[in-house]
């Protein structure tokens, strides 16, 4: 999604979709991939009937031309889920929660200090 | 000359350092100052693990074969997100003192940081087997057979047992909600 030109219109779509096959081990990442997109814009600004005139037009217009070039991976973490209950669903997303500061309800664990 | 060379490198020898901790020799080690560095360390664990980490190195430096110095310092590099440095440690502590539990507990807790989910599980059961009960290693063991998925009467034996005595309110509310959920 972009933004939008005019506020009354929705904003500009783009989607890049991805279709891929892997055979990957439980836990480990597969990076998919790889889409390149090139976006070339060339753009003039001129003053009206000024910047037509030939020769002396090029004193009331300008030029850009720009080039943006942007690379597509999809990195995908494979977890098997052995429980029926999705209870082990919470152990996937427990690292990321934790980083969030979100309590998920399990006690932590904590190391031993021997004194 | 040749027995200048040789009482050259002798002295060469005697003078190097044979690991990452100095003195290393028998005759110079100071358990008591080990002792007391790493009771100090063990206060510093909780607000400062750079001072920790000196204290410990410190109490190595006095003792090598100080046990619980190193299970402290694994803690330090637990903390500090060094998985191998951690294990390494803990591994030391397991060696020099094989009937405590707490560097076996310590050591499968790292091993499930780094996702190593079936080794936990055996280092934490050998925790259990050479001090049996000890609730938390018991705590551990089950939260990890919970959230990976394992079931089983000794898994519901253990949450029983955290229900009734575990270390705190939390855990128990925690055995008792994944009996429940266990038992549906």
């Amino acid at each position: 999604m972009g933004d939008s030109a005019d506020p009354n219109l929705p904003p500009p779509r783009q989607e890049t979709k991805l279709a891929s096959q892997a055979t990957v081990p439980d836990g480990y990442t597969v990076v998919l991939g790889g889409l390149e997109v090139e976006t070339e814009t060339d753009a003039e600004t001129r003053v009206p009937v000024l910047g037509s005139l030939p020769i002396l037009g090029a004193l009331f217009k300008s030029r850009s031309k720009t080039s943006q070039q942007s690379r597509f991976y999809v990195f995908l973490r494979c977890s098997v889920l052995r429980s029926a209950t999705f209870e082990d669903l919470r152990y996937v997303s427990a690292p990321a929660m934790a980083k969030g500061g979100i309590d998920d309800g399990i006690p932590v664990v904590e190391p031993r200090v021997i004194r | 000359m040749r027995a200048w060379v040789l009482a050259l490198a002798l002295v060469a020898c005697r003078s190097a350092g044979a690991g990452p901790y100095s003195p290393t020799a028998e005759a110079v080690r100071d358990s008591i100052r080990a002792q007391e560095l790493n009771a100090r360390a063990a206060d510093a664990l909780a607000t400062d693990l750079d001072e920790a980490e000196s204290l410990l190195r410190d109490a190595l430096s006095a003792d090598l074969f100080f046990g619980p110095a190193h299970n402290n310092l694994g803690v330090v590099y637990l903390k500090q997100g060094k998985l191998y440095e951690a294990a390494g440690e803990f591994e030391w502590a397991r060696k020099l003192m094989p009937g405590h539990p707490d560097p076996r507990m310590n050591l499968a807790l790292t091993l499930e940081q780094a996702g190593q989910t079936d080794q936990a599980i055996a280092t934490y059961k050998t925790a259990l087997e050479v001090w049996p009960g000890h609730i938390a290693t018991v705590q551990a063991l089950a939260r990890i057979e919970v959230l990976s998925g394992r079931t089983g009467p000794d898994l519901d034996g253990r949450l029983a047992e955290i229900a009734m005595r575990g270390e705190t309110e939390s855990w128990r509310a925690w055995a008792l909600r994944s009996r429940m959920a266990m038992s549906n």
